[in-house]
């Protein structure tokens, strides 16, 4: 369940994971830096976001739409985008077109322009993005969740930010906020692909030079999860509900508990939700759970999207379902199913280049060890049902937080 | 395992680039079997398509292809109800299923040493669906459940106002999802005839791609799929309607204004004019290189989204321009749209333009094809519609061979910006 990989340091301090691969002509760099809402004020709120986006809008040699056109020639792409608390920027070419992408790829990494022009045509573009989640009501409904689950926390913010806060930014901004979380190169790069290691280290070395990288910021303190519930009323035709609790992080010792459970709570067709609340009671189409699982201020939420006039069913059947995990041990064969389950989802979750890149880049950005997965998915061979009646009289016999979005007008409940 | 009569037919040398090289074989009772043989990762995928879906329905019934792929999961009589989801999650992988015109497909993607677990599963669904009536019950409820979220979704909205407006009450503009009242009507009888008049022999592909080794991943399905009924081919799809450029607004409560323009243009008998078309579409409208993009986001920022695509039934396709924007932009983008349009049928596009619109196309084709799902559905979607799943070089030859000439030619002839059906999704009062 390792990937295996050889492990570099180039002078300037970065880490370099290479894993070479026959088995497609596809070649995916990656390179990753601690950045996203958890590093920002409530007034920097998507600024990283930004940040990632002009990023890749052309270079000091070269302008957005040259940089565009020589991508597009090679059929390759570059992609910057960043999570709550990573960020990333990755290549993706083939074998015959990797080195002449790579170095587009470093050009973007050591010299970006951020011509505020771009600056300006990004910041437009993200208010518009803004203005189109608040029309996905599932992603109001999570947005909604994690308001009310992290409070004041930096964690609570949306990555791409507020429009009252995106509107604020300017090429300055953008540029400082590079210098902070460039230090001034990404600390980790992974290669996965039909490419030339040697080729690949030398051209990073010679781009990178000595000048050390300089260790990141520190990571705030943890949140402390609030319970709560909020309701949004909007002019459309279904209830979208989410019920959640805080959850195990990654280095909790009852994280691979909490990987088995949210694997018979909500994972597959044949989870406790899927079968209760739509196969028995037909209560909605979508139901499912979330473990947005992380280093720290993890949730484990349950999610349906119903009809307006049994939203109130479809609530009860959400928290029915966390307390009867408090309640009564659950199966063994439930147990036995999960681990199965989640030992071919990891599998299948790697079957791509990128996903490789992704999974290997994780591991090292949180320092957790290249054989992380590995050890939970070999801890959860010996998860019980005790344990996992331990794990939810820890974290879900406690109030829970709630997001709900309905129709206008709709009972409460 | 009892050996098979079936003989597997090789496409494409080990050199010859993704989805080959694959092995073909036809059962005796028309079931066509694709092998795509990779050890990349011990995955296997297995993905069962019938040439079922929408277009072929009548409106009386009108979503039940989409029905019974929901009644499909209800057991049989060897895997009670719920046996398919728990076996699969025992087996560590995921099933899902799509309904949509021209189709329906049901798959299983898991660890590979499960791959004859996995197609006994979906084989047993195929011939023996227990399609109970409580069932049936509680599952129309799901699928409304279903509509209502579509409805609540901008693109859905979008999406459905501009299949009216293009096919306006003909068997095209049919909901894949059906109606409330279409639904009401569907009895348990009403769904084994449709379930025994369409899964039958020649409608029916079964597509494998992983870990497996070919001669022995054939004897497995023959076993497993030698037995489901013979049956004819589908009918020949029905006439297109003709078409009138006509607009529909939608009003809902949304923040964006959610735009599309479709042109009727050849479907898939006519390969040639949609490859010209694919490649137009591009230049037009697909990523950050393209006229549209180029002209609303960097130089006008009028839009939050834009792009062009294609899309092609057998008998008729649509090219379409799509955008999101602000409420209160709405004319100067369609006057925008307009003019890209009317500049590319007046002076063309430039030979630059079709090679890196080739360039792209190609290399998509390369990265949509990684993993194993992505080959089952590109190998049984080529081999459904078109009736060959090699069918997918002739496509890539035929991008490969368009000119400009031939992309004005094409232009020209199908996306006159006057004979555009539109589609609107905005808030009151804009």
């Amino acid at each position: 369940m390792v990937l295996e990989h050889e492990r570099h340091a180039l002078s300037c301090g970065a880490t370099v994971l290479t894993r070479p691969l026959e088995s497609n002509d596809i070649v995916v760099v990656r390179a990753l830096t601690p950045m996203g809402p958890i590093y920002e004020t409530d007034g920097e709120a998507g600024l990283c976001s930004l940040t990632q986006a002009v990023l890749t809008r052309g270079t000091q040699q070269r302008s957005a739409s040259e940089m565009q056109d020589a991508l597009a020639d090679l059929g390759s792409d570059i992609d910057a985008s960043t999570g709550s608390d990573l960020g990333s920027v990755s290549m993706r070419a083939t074998a015959a077109t990797w080195e002449r992408t790579l170095d587009l790829y470093i050009e973007t990494l050591t010299a970006p322009a951020f011509d505020p022009r771009e600056v300006e045509t990004e910041i437009e573009q993200t208010l518009g993005a803004l203005e189109a989640r608040e029309d996905q009501l599932l992603a109001r409904a999570t947005d909604l969740f994690r308001e009310v689950f992290y409070g004041d926390h930096p964690l609570h913010k949306r990555v791409l930010g507020y429009s009252h806060t995106v509107a604020t930014f300017d090429r300055e901004r953008v540029a400082t906020c590079a210098r902070t979380f460039y230090r001034p190169f990404p600390p980790i790069i992974v290669a996965v692909g039909r490419f030339d290691p040697e080729v690949l280290l030398a051209r990073l070395e010679t781009a990178f030079g000595t000048t050390p990288i300089v260790p990141p910021t520190p990571r705030p303190a943890p949140p402390e999860p609030r319970p709560g519930k909020q309701r949004l009323e909007l002019d459309r035709e279904a209830a979208y509900l989410m019920h959640g609790f805080p959850a195990p992080n990654w280095r909790d010792l009852d994280y691979p508990v909490a990987r088995v459970l949210d694997a018979i709570l909500g994972g597959s067709m044949s989870s406790r939700l899927f079968i209760e609340l739509r196969e028995k009671q037909a209560l909605g189409y979508q139901v499912s759970s979330i473990y947005s699982d992380q280093l720290d201020g993890s949730f484990l939420a349950g999610y349906i999207v119903t009809d307006p006039g049994r939203a109130d069913q479809a609530a009860r059947g959400l928290a029915e379902q966390f307390r009867r995990v408090v309640e009564e041990p659950v199966e063994e064969e439930e147990i036995l199913a999960a681990r199965r389950y989640l030992r071919g989802s990891y599998l299948i979750g790697a079957e791509t280049n990128s996903a490789q890149a992704m999974r290997l880049g994780r591991h090292e950005g949180y320092g957790l060890g290249q054989d992380f997965g590995a050890r939970w998915l070999t801890a959860i061979e010996a998860v019980t049902p005790e344990a996992v009646q331990a794990l939810a009289r820890r974290w879900f016999d406690r109030e829970p937080t709630c997001a709900y979005v309905v129709p206008r007008g709709a009972p409460d409940f | 395992m009892k050996g098979g009569s079936s003989k597997l037919e090789w496409i494409g040398g080990s050199g010859e680039p993704s989805p080959a090289p694959f092995a073909r074989a036809r059962l005796d009772n028309g079931v066509r079997v694709l092998i795509r043989p990779n050890s990349a990762v011990p995955v296997v995928a297995v993905d069962c398509w019938i040439e079922v879906g929408a277009l072929h329905e009548t409106d009386e019934h009108a979503g039940i292809s989409h029905f019974l792929e929901h009644m499909f999961f209800k057991g049989t009589r060897r895997y009670p109800l719920g046996a398919m989801d728990r076996l699969v999650k025992q087996m560590g992988g995921y099933n899902n299923a799509a309904t949509s015109m021209e189709y329906t497909h049901y798959y299983i993607v898991a660890p590979a040493e499960h791959a004859w677990n996995a197609a006994d599963l979906l084989a047993d669904h195929l011939a023996d669906p227990a399609l109970p009536a409580d069932e049936l019950e509680r599952e129309r409820v799901v699928v409304k459940e279903e509509i209502r979220r579509k409805d609540d979704s901008p693109q859905g909205r979008l999406y459905t106002a501009l299949s009216e407006a293009v096919y306006g009450d003909s068997d095209y503009a049919r909901e894949v999802l059906g109606t409330p009242e279409s639904l009401d009507r569907i009895d348990t009888e009403v769904m084994r005839d449709w379930w025994r008049s369409n899964y039958a022999g020649d409608r029916i592909v079964v597509a494998i791609a992983g870990d497996v080794e070919a001669d022995q991943a054939l004897a497995e399905v023959e076993a497993r799929f030698g037995g489901l009924a013979a049956g004819p081919p589908a009918p020949e799809p029905p006439e297109p309607p003709p078409v009138v450029p006509r607009q529909v607004d939608v009003r809902m409560e949304v923040a964006q204004g959610y735009l599309a323009w479709g042109f009727t243009v050849p479907g898939r008998e006519d390969l040639d004019s949609l490859c010209a078309l694919e490649v137009g579409a591009t230049i037009l409208g697909d990523g950050e290189t393209s006229r549209l993009h180029r002209r609303l986001i960097d130089e006008l920022r009028l839009v939050t989204e834009i792009g062009a695509w294609t899309y092609g039934l057998d008998r008729t396709g649509l090219l379409g321009v799509s955008g999101v924007c602000g409420p209160d932009r709405r004319e100067a983008v369609e006057s925008e749209i307009a003019g890209t349009l009317e500049a590319a049928l007046r002076h063309g596009v430039s030979l630059e333009e079709v090679r890196r619109a080739q360039t792209i196309l190609a290399a998509d084709f390369a990265y949509d094809n990684e993993t194993n799902a992505a080959l089952t559905g590109t190998l049984g979607e080529f081999e459904t519609l078109y009736g060959a799943a090699e069918a997918y070089r002739d496509v890539l030859r035929g991008i490969e061979a368009v000119t400009p000439d031939r992309v004005m030619e094409a232009l020209v002839q199908w996306t006159v910006p006057d004979r555009a059906v539109r589609a609107w999704v905005g808030p009151d009062g804009a």
